[in-house]
């Protein structure tokens, strides 16, 4: 391309912010320009020369040549010389031109027509570096084009370039795309968090194994906070987006069957500003996965349903999850606190159950950030709170309680504990009662006037009231 | 944006429409003034004077309080003393910068002849003519420190009408300019992909009833602008497209459906609005098919913290994390490739195969990577130097 070869020849090195400044075009591109840069330089020594020669004239070693916008160039002399000056001989070539506090400044006929050639020079230039500023301007507006296709290969050389320094530094490797219903990621990391671990010199970072097929389609999730469910979840997501997107990615193999659209619905914010709940928010944003979601989604949930009371959220993850397996037949990763969505494995034949590797350890729970299949034994809630620094006596109140829910039979397990808060609550009225009978009974009675054989039927009464309490 | 009409808003002097001067006696300095804003009512009016740019009434409060500089006043207007705020002209740039940032649109008026040629022409009590040269817009930005580097900033027009939607978005930095078709369902999701900092909405009857532009207001947080529908006709508007880019035909571009079409005109008929005509390279218009790309919605791309995390920031999320890039047009190639993941097998393979090639040629990888370092932003000098915004130094960056 000519243009971009002369663009080269054109410039000078140091380059002026804007193009009316001048000085951009080189020395020897263009004669005319040269001629004048020339002449206005000369005439720029012709100054030079013509203050030492007044200085030698006139004997004012401190007379001065200045120059500024107004007045052009002009002669300038100090207050303490003026008299002198001013009695000088011939001095009347000397035309006044402006007094201030310091100085006075005059100009010569001489002077002020050498000054007119410099500047017309000086604009004479400005004015042929900007026509060749605007032939430039003319070509690359027809060539825009070309520089157009010139950008995009250097921006895809830059953009694979990069990426593959990416694969090479930090182990991605070539995912498989396939046009197929599969998801399957070998030891795959999280790429936002390896990357910014890498930057800030840490290395050690968790794999693990996602397996999504025909037959295995939805992967149930429980296991403590904290233990790495949310970012096993997102890295499958992130890792397709960047294998479609056209990368290597973060894994020891991937293949992914291609993904049409993707959804996620993580964690849950407040969206005070909106106006809206996150209940609401939650279940927006649910009601637009589901609506369409299809065969070839990937579909990421993370505690949905936790914006509601127990039984709401339970029975509506219940509901979503079935109708992600037998309408939307989405590849799912679905994560839940609800440990009774575990029981659906047994009716949804597509789904399965995986949890959050945990092991225990002299009484204290030690997270292995590894998805393993089983069902997770507890949220370790109380564990994570004392991680927090929630007060001791508040983490062995909530284990007491706990331990109650715990004892009572799984299935309908709250609804359980409520009857026994229940049902203490009304033995606790029925103590008191017994024991206000039982008192009053005791002062109406004279012991003294008792018979032994009065007073042991008393007691058998009395203790057999308080048995009939027991049961 | 001053655009409701407040009771703040109604003490703004108007025009008379029978003698076009102010309805209010004032010097003819207000007059021209009241009549430029009056034609740039939503806009705030950076008006010249000498080496400042001045805002006066409404827009000097607004501008003083977003910019932090000082409320003055000049002259009176109706018995009251006219807020005035300015900005000196050589160095307003950060000035519009925090201004577009915060979603405003600027009016830039410029004396359009010198104050010598003003006294020839109309006597010693003339005053200069003044004219708006541009409207600066959050989506219509060129200058380099109005813009970020490594992310491209599209302005984007939807058209809606007979059960589809029309898209298309441009950014005049670069020259790109796409269109795609959408529905109801998915137009959404279109356009978090193409994140947008300027949204056209073409105002009609359809879009009223479903309420649109409030839905766009709470989905995004740019700047919304109903536009008017000036043409109905989807052959006109491809006519006069065609004469935009001196062909016959758009056909040799590909398939654009009627709504497209629409969108696209009034897409670049806002490019020449606010460029007072001076049009920006543009290349040719691309449609993209909606099922060629994974369909990723604006709550999936904030959760899986694509462009950006939780807490709004770029550091930290999935574009951050691998932009291993070393120019400018490589890091909104990736920015774009990243937010729209491919899903057409053979054009995915292409791109890994590119990527293996560059992994198993470490030689030929190290040595194209030195070179990309000395290399500028190709299409956003080019679009400066075009549009006559540019300088010796946007020159350089084109000379590779």
């Amino acid at each position: 391309m000519p243009l971009l070869k002369s663009i080269e020849n054109i410039l000078s090195d140091n380059l002026p912010l804007f193009a009316k400044d001048g000085g951009f075009v080189k020395k020897g591109y263009s004669k005319e320009l040269d001629k004048v840069t020339s002449f206005r330089d000369e005439s720029r020594q012709h100054i030079i020369e013509m203050e030492s020669e007044e200085r030698i004239k006139t004997g004012l070693s401190t007379l001065k040549i200045k120059y500024n916008n107004v007045l052009g160039h002009f002669f300038e002399i100090t207050q303490l010389q003026k008299k002198k000056f001013l009695q000088m001989e011939g001095v009347e070539r000397f035309i006044p031109r402006q007094s201030l506090k310091g100085v006075s400044r005059f100009i010569t006929d001489e002077l002020s027509k050498l000054s007119e050639e410099i500047s017309n020079s000086a604009e004479k230039a400005i004015d042929i570096e900007l026509k060749i500023f605007e032939d430039i301007r003319v070509a690359i507006k027809d060539q825009h084009n070309d520089l157009a296709s010139i950008s995009y290969g250097i921006s895809r050389l830059d953009v694979a370039s990069s990426l593959a320094e990416i694969a090479t530094l930090y182990n991605f490797v070539r995912p498989s795309i396939l046009e197929d219903q599969s998801l399957e990621i070998i030891e795959g990391r999280h790429p936002s968090v390896e990357l910014s671990m890498h930057k800030s010199g840490e290395d050690s970072f968790y794999s693990n194994n996602c397996n999504l097929n025909n037959e295995d389609k939805i992967w149930l999730i429980t296991g403590p906070n904290m233990a790495g469910k949310s970012t096993f979840l997102r890295q499958n997501a992130l890792i397709t987006i960047l294998a479609q997107a056209g990368s290597f990615v973060p894994a020891k193999k991937a293949s992914i069957g291609i993904v049409d659209s993707l959804f996620s619905r993580v964690g849950s914010s407040d969206d005070l500003a909106s106006g809206r709940s996150t209940f609401m928010v939650e279940m927006l944003e649910t009601a637009s996965i589901l609506n369409q979601a299809g065969k070839k989604s990937l579909v990421i949930m993370d505690e949905v349903g936790r914006g509601t009371s127990t039984y709401d959220g339970l029975s509506l993850a219940w509901a979503i999850l079935e109708h992600l397996h037998n309408d939307c037949n989405s590849r799912t990763l679905f994560a839940t606190h609800y440990h009774e969505l575990t029981k659906l494995s047994d009716s949804l034949k597509s789904l399965s159950c995986h949890t959050m590797k945990v092991k225990e350890w002299k009484n204290k729970v030690i997270f292995l950030y590894t998805v393993e299949k089983g069902i997770a034994k507890g949220s370790y809630g109380i564990h994570v709170a004392s991680l927090a620094g929630i007060p001791n006596p508040v983490l062995e109140r909530a284990k007491n309680i706990l331990g109650d829910y715990e004892s009572l039979d799984k299935t309908s397990g709250l609804k359980k504990v409520e009857k026994k808060q229940l049902s203490q609550d009304t033995k606790n009225n029925d103590t008191k009662n017994i024991l206000n009978t039982i008192i009053s009974d005791i002062t109406a009675t004279d012991i003294d006037s008792l018979s032994p054989r009065e007073a042991l039927e008393k007691l058998y009464t009395y203790d057999k009231s308080i048995k009939k309490l027991d049961k | 944006m001053p655009s409701n009409n407040n009771l703040e808003q109604q003490s703004l002097p108007l025009l008379s429409k029978a003698t076009g001067e102010a309805i209010l006696k004032t010097t003819p300095m207000f007059q021209q003034f009241l009549k430029v804003k009056a034609e740039n009512e939503d806009c705030l009016l950076f008006f010249r004077m000498g080496d400042f740019y001045e805002l006066f009434f409404e827009d000097a409060v607004i501008a003083a309080k977003e910019l932090d500089i000082a409320l003055t006043s000049r002259g009176q207007y109706d018995g009251k003393p006219v807020p005035m705020c300015g900005v000196p002209y050589h160095s307003y740039m950060p000035y519009l910068e925090k201004l577009t940032k915060k979603n405003y649109k600027i009016a830039v008026c410029e004396q359009v002849e010198s104050p010598k040629d003003a006294k020839i022409r109309g006597g010693y009590k003339a005053i200069v003519q003044r004219e708006v040269v541009r409207i600066v817009t959050p989506g219509t930005l060129t200058e380099e420190v109005l813009l970020e580097a490594d992310e491209n900033n599209f302005l984007l027009c939807i058209s809606y009408s007979k059960n589809y939607i029309g898209l298309s978005w441009i950014d005049i930095s670069t020259g790109e300019l796409y269109t795609e078709l959408c529905s109801k369902n998915n137009f959404l999701t279109s356009i978090s992909r193409v994140r947008p900092k300027e949204i056209l909405a073409i105002d009609n009857q359809l879009l009223e009833e479903n309420n649109y532009i409030e839905l766009l207001k709470t989905t995004f947080d740019c700047i919304i602008t109903p536009v008017a529908q000036n043409i109905t006709h989807s052959k006109k508007a491809e006519k006069l497209i065609c004469l935009n880019y001196g062909v016959k035909s758009l056909d040799s571009f590909g398939n654009f459906t009627e709504n497209e079409i629409l969108s696209c005109w009034s897409l670049l008929d806002y490019v020449s609005l606010t460029q007072k005509g001076n049009i920006p390279p543009i290349r040719f218009p691309k449609s993209i098919k909606n099922e060629s790309t994974m369909q990723i919605d604006n709550s999936t791309r904030k959760s899986l913290e694509i462009n950006q995390t939780l807490s709004g920031n770029k550091k930290g999320s999935l574009i951050d994390s691998v932009d291993f890039t070393l120019t400018a047009v490589g890091a909104r190639q990736l920015d774009r490739d990243i937010s729209a993941p491919l899903t057409n097998l053979k054009e995915i393979d292409e791109r890994l195969d590119l990527i293996e090639f560059f992994v198993e040629s470490q030689s030929i990888r190290n040595s194209i990577r030195k070179i990309l370092k000395s290399s500028a932003d190709i299409d956003r000098a080019k679009a400066r130097i075009i549009l006559s915004r540019g300088g010796p130094r946007d020159l350089q960056s084109i000379k590779l």
